[in-house]
This record gives structure tokens, sequence and C-alpha cells, in this order.
């Protein structure tokens, strides 16, 4: 989640306020949901892929891996719609023991179309997680006046979980130098009891974040200034 | 202003020994104070009861001489006034932001978002964090996270500000920097209580030293008077032989 983090937080278009991206990519995204079509949808691919790379200034290979990444996943997933397995007799099918497997044009195209569909929808969805702060995008929610309990969910579950990867990795490391992974019986071991202790550290930390809270005058609601935005500039004005 | 601590007895649930025994002491206004002791004396437990954290078993916390009740309008006064920033900081920073983080204290006692924002702007150009305001709390150092820790208390503007531990596992460099500010913060009419186990550091920042041991005040007054003649463990300096 680092590498996120990082391009999220010095893309060109950081400061732009997260409402024009947001709604941008949901509205790019609707429309390849809804109008489902492959040139659509490969148009989608191409335009969050270009926004990504000339108007956010984000490497164009870390952009293009990703997503390639994104599409092998896919691919995977759509092979149960491409190939149907049947154990009933399947005409023009392949015999493979007692089962019939079978690939038609019609089942070809529907994977292709879902493939794509879903890669637009990735593609524009990187666009979004790779060009805005997670504190941009709960400042928009907290606008949007979705529930306080889940704003504030969403800031400590951001806030802490690169702390707790941290501690992980610690706890991964003193359990190395003490050979904690030397075989399958030690390593599942190791694995047990890093668990368990990462347990009790987040139950710890949770208790001392509480007492440094009511420190701070907490009453049970986070309340923070809202971030300042730059206002959206069109290229031929600047 | 001043904060006393009467007579304070405290016992956590899982140990025997009172963690404070009656306890008693006073803290006013412009004092830059060490409070300096062996592991498991108190400092930190003393610390929570300033900050209303932590409700006396016995005896009574006051402030100008009214005894504190430990209700919410109470405890919210109390906060306003004194504050509290423990040794590590990753427990106290909330936010997603630096900017955000050092935002929330204020907007808690009630100021409006334009006094928020003044008090954040003073704060982070008191603790050298102008240049951070954008970043993300995980992403900062350790250093950069004890200041931010620090900067989100004295945004509230406490009178006295207990510090607990905070120059512990800094560099060199960095300390100095949280030592100035913490001086700058006694320059600007306030008090720190600044809880160490440097008893150099507490002998040459501080004005007045308070000695504790077994949750209690085992003696007080000026670093000459409280280190000189002491038996300290191997390699502490006596305040008047100086280290370079």
């Amino acid at each position: 989640m680092h590498w996120i983090d990082r391009y999220a937080y010095s893309n060109r278009i950081r400061k732009l306020n997260p409402a024009y991206k947001a709604g941008l990519s949901l509205i790019v995204i609707l429309a390849c949901l809804i109008i489902d079509r492959s040139p659509v949808s490969v148009a989608v691919i191409f335009l969050a892929t270009s926004l990504s790379i000339f108007w956010a200034g984000l490497p164009a290979g870390f952009v293009i891996k990703v997503l390639t990444a994104e599409g092998s996943f896919l691919l995977f997933g759509v092979l149960g719609v491409a190939v149907s397995i049947n154990t009933v007799p399947v005409q023009g099918g392949l015999v493979i023991g007692p089962f019939w497997v079978n690939v038609t044009p019609e089942t070809i195209d529907l994977a292709v179309r879902l493939l794509l569909r879903a890669l637009g929808c990735t593609a524009m969805m990187n666009f979004l997680a790779l060009t805005t702060p997670m504190v941009d995008l709960i400042d928009l929610l907290k606008r949007m006046h979705v529930s306080e309990i889940l704003i504030d969910l969403m800031t400590l579950i951001y806030r802490f979980i690169f702390t707790l990867l941290d501690s992980l990795d610690r706890m991964i490391l003193a359990q190395e130098v003490r050979m904690g992974f030397n075989g399958w019986r030690n390593s599942l071991q190791s694995t047990a009891n890093i668990g368990a202790n990462l347990f009790i550290e987040a139950l710890r930390r949770s208790r001392r974040l509480e007492t440094a809270l009511e420190g701070r005058g907490w009453d049970g609601s986070f309340r923070v200034l809202p971030q300042e935005y730059e206002k959206l500039k069109w290229p031929w004005k600047r | 202003m001043e904060l006393t601590f009467d007579d304070i007895h405290y016992s956590y649930t899982d140990q025997e020994q009172e963690a404070l025994a009656g306890i008693s002491l006073e803290i006013h206004v412009g004092e830059r104070i060490a409070l300096i002791g062996r592991n498991g004396c108190g400092k930190s437990t003393l610390m929570l009861h300033a900050n209303g954290i932590k409700k006396p078993q016995k005896g009574e916390v006051r402030v100008d001489g009214k005894i504190v009740r430990y209700i919410k309008k109470d405890l919210l006064e109390l906060r306003r006034q004194v504050g509290l920033v423990f040794q590590n900081p990753e427990d106290q920073l909330f936010s997603a932001s630096v900017f955000q983080d050092l935002s929330m204290g204020p907007l808690n006692m009630g100021l409006t978002a334009e006094q928020a924002r003044l008090r954040v702007q003073k704060v982070a150009e008191l603790c050298d964090l102008t240049d951070l305001m954008n970043r993300p709390t995980h992403a900062l150092s350790g250093g950069e996270k004890t200041k931010a820790a620090l900067a989100g208390v004295l945004a509230m503007e406490p009178q006295i500000l207990f510090a607990d531990e905070v120059t512990n596992s800094l560099d060199p460099w960095i300390r100095l920097q949280v030592l100035d500010i913490l001086s700058s913060w006694v320059d600007h009419g306030h008090t720190v209580v600044l809880s160490t186990h440097d008893w150099n550091l507490a002998s040459t920042w501080a004005q007045r030293i308070i000695w504790m041991d077994k949750g209690r005040v085992s003696r007080q007054g000026t670093p000459a008077e409280v280190l000189k003649g002491q038996d300290l463990p191997e390699g502490m300096h006596n305040h008047d032989q100086p280290t370079q």
C-alpha cells in the first residue's frame, strides 16, 4: 500500500479538489458498466491510462504494470465464463475423462466483454486511487455527509494500518533472527505467535490511543479542519 | 495558574504496591521542571492524574484552589489548561495528515475553524512543521512524529505541559530542537514538566527538579539542591561536575 500512497501524494494533480476526480471516475465507471460495449470499455481503459500518465504525471511503466497485473487476475476470473465444463454430452465439446469441455463464440464474446468492462472500471479506479490521497477521499466523504462513525473508522484504520504493518515486519524479523521460519512446523508456530502478538499489540495501542485522545478533549467524534484544494484550471487557461 | 496534587493515592489493579503513595506537589505557571526517578516510581501515573485521565483513589487534584470534579465539563476545562504528551508519538497522531492532526485539539476545545487555523499555523511555525503540513502522519520520521505529537498538544495552548520522556530515543539534533520548543513554551509564560531519565539534561535544563521515589516526592528544589552530593549511579554526573 505504500506505493499507492507515495504516488497519491506526489502526482501532478494531487491538490485538485477530490470531488472533480471522484466525479469524473464515477461518471466514466457508470458509463462503462451501463453501455457494456467492448469499444467503449477499450476507450475507457485508454482514457484512464492517458489521464494517469499525461495529466497526473504518473510513470507510464508503473501504470501499465499495475493494469497488467489486474488484467491477469481478471483473465483467470473470466476463464470460467468462456469455458463451460459439463457432465452431460455437449455437441462440439471436447471430452476429457468424464467431462465435456465446451467453448463457443458466444461465451468467448461474453468473457471478452466482461474482461474489458471490468478492466475499464479498474483502470478508472486506479486513476482515482493513484491521484487522490486517502485523507482527501475521507474529506470528500465527510462533505457528502457519510456516517461519522464510518469516517472515523476509515481515518483510524488508514492511520494505523501502516503502524501495525511496521509492527508485523519487526515481529517477522525477530522470528527470522531466531530461525522461527526454519521448517514447516516452526513456520506455522511462528505465524500463530505473530498473529496473537499483533492482536494484543493492536488492543494495547487502541487503549493508549484512547488515553491520548481524551487528553485532547475528544468527546467521541473526530473534528479536524477540512483540507484546502486548488481549483480546476483548464489547460488552455494556464 | 496553580496545579496542586494533595495527598494523591493510586494503585493499579494488578499491582500490590501503590503507584502513587500520598504524593503532594504544587506546580506554578512559568516554571521549567524536570521530573526524575527510577522506572516504576510513578512519574507517568502522576502525569495521567494531572490531565484528568486517571482519578485519584484518595486525595485531590486542584486547579487554582478549586477541586477537580471528574465530570465532562470540568475535565474539558482541565485539559484546556493542562496538556500531556506521551513518550511514543505513534500513540498520539490520529489523523491522516499533520495539518488535520494539529487542528483536532483546538476544534475539540470549541474554537471556530478560523481560530483553529490560526492556532495550527502558529504552532506549526513554533515546531518547524510548516513544510510537513500536508504529509501523512505515518510517513514522518521519528523526530518529526515527536514534534507533530508535541505540536498537537501545544495547539491547545495549555498553561502547564507535561511531557512524559519525549526526549528519549531522539538523536541529539532533534533532541535539541524539542528542548528549544519546550524552552520557548516556558518563555511564553507557561510551564513545562519534563519527565526524563537523563540527569544531565535535568540539571542543565530545569529550574526545579522533582525527584520521585515509590510514588512520592523524595526531594525537590534547584538542580544543585537536589543532585549535589547524591549517590548517583555510575556514569551519571553530579551537578557541580558538568560534562563536556
